[in-house]
């Protein structure tokens, strides 16, 4: 993320904490709790916004939660308080990872890759935070297939990117431009709302 | 209301929300075009209103009801229901105020309904 983008939510922070998630995280709980269910070993989750998804982490695991946001991270402290396991939140570029390379067992995104200005760049620090083999799992809003859809998501963006997340991303593709081998894509609403689950490759091709 | 499964909950929220937006945006844009334009102009005079006022309705509906479901469902019939609103106004026939906000409803329904079986066939059709 950019300096703009740091801005940009350390802008929001206050609204995104009572106006823009609640509901919404109702009605995704469910895909949630499914996501997060298979957190084990060491876990990085990527903007951890203002701690919302918290809630849905398993008991006893071992994360790392980063954001670019530090009013972002002020929110999510209260929320991390009440985890009970062991939840260390940093401040961090998704783009620029101040991590050790391969020390990863599984990546978690939940409404990330909207908004990381470099989506491919970020994608591939978590390549390289990930030890091979290591899993990327994301719940994620993305552009659509469908041209009404498709046609609507990218007329709005411009706008919502003012405030928020673009909304017409080729997430899943970008993944795969990152070097992941994607395993699964679970469509939940109108080819906008997916699940994706990939994986580091073992071995990973040349440059 | 609780013993009614989540799932149809939000479905009824949605059209609720897609049929009252559609309502709105076919007054507005019935209201905004005067007579003797051009359908198209009229049509994409509609849409254009449609587009701008799906965005306090979605942001409306997401305090209850979520972000992305009811937003591209309210976007949708507010911009069939303003290009309906703009192209039909200038007409002699073009009925009155009630009969814009049941012809916007309407699209609002459709909008909802189209949604839903598009949400069906992609969930037949499975992951990729």
């Amino acid at each position: 993320m950019t300096l703009g983008d740091r801005a940009k939510w350390n802008r929001v922070a206050p609204a995104y904490q009572s106006f823009a998630s609640r509901s919404a995280e109702r009605r995704w709980a469910g895909f949630k709790r499914d996501l997060f269910s298979g957190m084990e070993g060491r876990v990085l989750f990527l903007a951890a916004g203002t701690g919302l998804d918290f809630q849905f982490f398993p008991p006893g695991r071992s994360v790392v939660a980063i954001d670019v946001s530090e009013r972002m991270l002020e929110c999510a402290a209260k929320r991390a308080g009440r985890y009970e396991g062991s939840l260390d939140l940093q401040q961090m570029d998704a783009r620029q990872l101040a991590l050790g390379t391969e020390c990863f067992d599984q990546a978690y995104t939940s409404c990330t890759f909207c908004s990381v200005s470099e989506p491919l760049r970020g994608l591939r620090e978590i390549l390289r935070v990930l030890r091979p083999g290591g899993e990327l799992r994301m719940f994620e809003h993305t552009g659509s297939r469908w041209l009404p859809f498709s046609a609507m998501l990218h007329a709005c963006t411009p706008l919502a990117r003012r405030f928020g997340p673009e909304l017409n991303r080729p997430t899943v593709d970008t993944v795969r431009r990152a070097g992941f081998e994607v395993s699964g894509v679970t469509r939940h609403y109108l080819d906008v709302l997916k699940t994706i689950e990939a994986r580091k490759p073992v071995r990973l091709p040349p440059e | 209301m609780t013993a009614v499964p989540a799932r149809v909950r939000y479905f009824l929220g949605d059209a609720a929300a897609a049929i009252a937006s559609g309502a709105l945006a076919a007054s507005l844009a019935s209201w905004m075009v005067p007579a003797g334009w051009h359908p198209l102009a009229g049509m994409a005079v509609g849409m254009l209103a449609g587009m701008a006022l799906s965005v306090p309705c979605a942001l409306a509906a997401s305090q209850v009801l979520g972000m992305i479901e009811p937003m591209l469902q309210i976007m949708l019939a507010c911009m069939v229901a303003g290009m309906a609103g703009g192209m039909q106004s200038p007409a002699e026939s073009a009925p009155g105020l009630l009969g814009w906000i049941v012809r916007g409803a309407l699209c609002g329904l459709a909008a909802s309904a189209f949604c839903a079986l598009a949400d069906l066939g992609l969930r037949r059709r499975g992951g990729e």
